[in-house]
């Protein structure tokens, strides 16, 4: 970790303080109104339109999600406000027409799995779930890093010993925080995290403009990047292959497929609700991007008139130096050395609580999953809700412990936003397939289910240290190119896709599985 | 050619003031609905507990 100053105090440590213990005393008084797994996993499904808006985006404006943005617009120029078009445009077109996830609302499902029973079977609705529950644990594997990092960063704790310390603080107040709770303090928090984060954001943004000055943020993203600074489609900087990736997963996935975002859509009281929701929400997609995107072009401006920190994450080349972890601490340490005493305080709680809100909701879906999606099924629906409530808390204490381990042993190897796309495409890839052709083709079969969720496995190949491991370079020089991770992510797709219909058309259902005839009926 | 500045300027600033407003609208509207949601299900476990006391 780089050595810089920061303007992180005492009074700052003590806004941030009182905030975290105001918002565990908020998860222990609405812990009183959890009675069901309906109210713990959707808020007993009576969230409103206003209240849906602000815990989407607080839920999504999480401060991973600031992270990884704010490290594509430091390494990547303008041109990541890419990431952050698609982000928003999808959504909205979703809220217009009601793709996927009003059909899945009008199922009246709590996790995507119990589609797959209801379409599939219920066979089909296991292997779902134990793939999306190992993704979705996978790809929160380096939440705690990226808090970490931001904590560390930002207070000028420059120790490499401290961001152990941190990380292991950080996963037990979210364990507390989330196992009390459930969806009804998730909610309230998200709340909350987006009123803070809201106005906080804007505010980091009119300072960084007003100190920085625009033609100067210009200036540095032209000198650094060139034209591939501001063109997204220069292939030098992300390319077409790249763009294609993101409208799929920062775009669709991130709205329609993602399981957390889906959750959201299941909490609220209507299907018009729904739609409004995502109609809402599309600015927030859009914002959740944009504004760190802008403050990581805003450190990359600083830094540049900085020598110590120029040296740090500029290599001699004149371009952003290689090293995902390193470029990684550049926005909070922007932070730490540009917003004033208090403010930092303030704004550092409302990425922390960020953090928190989006790992409860997180710990909290993929625990569902698995009880609702693989535990309750194989015992054959016999758990009681009292069961099924302890045992969704022991796991999210367990995937707890996992994610602590992971992050301190997992070497990073790339952006943090190409390890979350990648290794989320080992459950979306085939979720993509079983949903859309599920949902608007009547073929689709339970065979092509198993195929296209199994050909989600190949993702894997996306992430950095497994290249290295099976020597990836092998096939790259075969083929006498570059694979990207979207190259990767966009033939996984394809695959799923074809192997989903391929499937279904040798091999299609000779009958209706129980459970959809019942809700057919 | 397309001049990217301007596209990504335009884009910044209307986007921040969207959202700007958007932020207000919504922290004051969703505080009214959290107290709503509260009543709801404080109201559905009352219901759920006549049921019970009916059943028996």
């Amino acid at each position: 970790m780089p050595s810089l100053e920061t303007n992180f105090s005492w009074l700052d440590w003590g806004i941030v303080a009182c905030y975290l213990l105001g918002t565990v005393a908020v998860g222990l008084y609405v812990n009183r109104f959890i009675r069901n797994m309906s109210d713990y996993v959707v808020a007993g499904r009576a969230v409103r339109t206003w209240l849906a808006v602000a815990t989407m985006t607080g839920s999504e404006l999480g401060l991973v999600t600031v992270m990884f943005a704010a490290q594509k617009g430091f390494t990547g120029g303008f041109s990541a406000f890419h990431i952050a078009v698609v982000a928003g445009v999808v959504p909205l077109v979703v809220g217009f027409t009601g793709f996927i996830v009003v059909p899945l609302r009008r199922l009246g499902v709590m996790t995507i799995p119990q589609y797959y029973g209801i379409r599939f079977g219920q066979g089909v609705r296991v292997y779902g779930g134990i793939l999306l529950a190992a993704a979705g644990i996978l790809n929160m594997g380096m939440f705690l890093k990226a808090g970490a990092i931001f904590v560390t960063a930002l207070t000028g704790l420059n120790e490499p010993v401290h961001v152990n310390i941190v990380m292991t603080v950080l996963i037990l107040l979210v364990l507390i925080y989330t196992t009390l709770g459930g969806m009804v303090s998730v909610i309230i928090t998200d709340y909350i995290q987006f009123v803070v984060l809201s106005f906080g954001l804007l505010l980091a943004c009119a300072i960084a403009v007003g100190q920085l000055g625009w033609g100067t943020i210009v200036g540095a993203v032209q000198e650094v990047h060139g034209e591939a600074g501001f063109n997204p489609a220069h292939e030098g900087g992300f390319g077409v292959s790249y763009m294609a990736w993101m409208l799929l997963t920062a775009g669709l996935v991130s709205s329609t497929i993602w399981q957390t975002a889906v959750m959201r859509a299941s909490s609220v009281e209507s299907e018009a609700v729904v739609r409004s929701l995502y109609k809402w929400s599309s600015v927030g997609f859009l914002i959740r991007f944009l504004l760190p995107q802008f403050l990581g072009i805003c450190a990359l401006t600083y830094f540049m008139g900085h020598p110590e920190a120029r040296a740090l994450f500029l290599a001699t080349d004149g371009g952003v130096v290689n090293n995902p972890e390193l470029t990684m601490s550049a926005f909070p340490h922007f932070l730490g050395q540009i917003l004033p005493v208090g403010i930092i305080g303030i704004v550092g709680a409302g990425m922390l609580a960020a953090f928190m809100s989006t790992h409860d909701s997180y710990l909290l879906c993929w625990a569902s999953v698995i009880v609702e999606d693989v535990v309750a099924p194989l015992r054959g629906g016999k758990m009681s809700t009292r069961s099924r409530l302890l045992l969704a808390r022991v796991l999210i204490v367990l995937i707890g412990i996992f994610l602590l381990v992971w992050s301190l042993w997992y070497p990073l190897g790339q952006d943090l936003l190409d390890y979350m796309m990648i290794s989320g495409a080992i459950y979306f890839t085939g979720a993509l397939a079983l949903l859309v052709l599920g949902i608007y083709w009547k073929g689709a079969s339970r065979v092509g289910a198993y195929m296209a969720l199994t050909a989600g496995g190949l993702a894997v190949l996306g992430l950095t240290p497994v290249q290295e491991l099976i020597g990836f370079e092998r096939l790259e020089n075969w083929l006498g190119m570059e694979l990207s991770t979207a190259h990767v992510g966009l033939f996984v797709t394809a695959l799923a896709l074809m192997l989903m219909v391929l499937g279904s058309l040798l091999f299609p259902d000779k009958g209706l599985p129980a459970e959809e005839r019942e809700v057919a009926s | 050619m397309i001049d990217w500045i301007t596209v990504w300027t335009v884009l910044f600033v209307s986007s921040v003031t969207i959202f700007a407003i958007m932020a207000v609208v919504v922290t004051i509207r969703g505080a009214r609905d959290i107290k709503q949601l509260l009543r709801s299900i404080e109201k559905g476990d009352r219901e759920d507990g006549q049921d019970s006391e009916n059943k028996e």
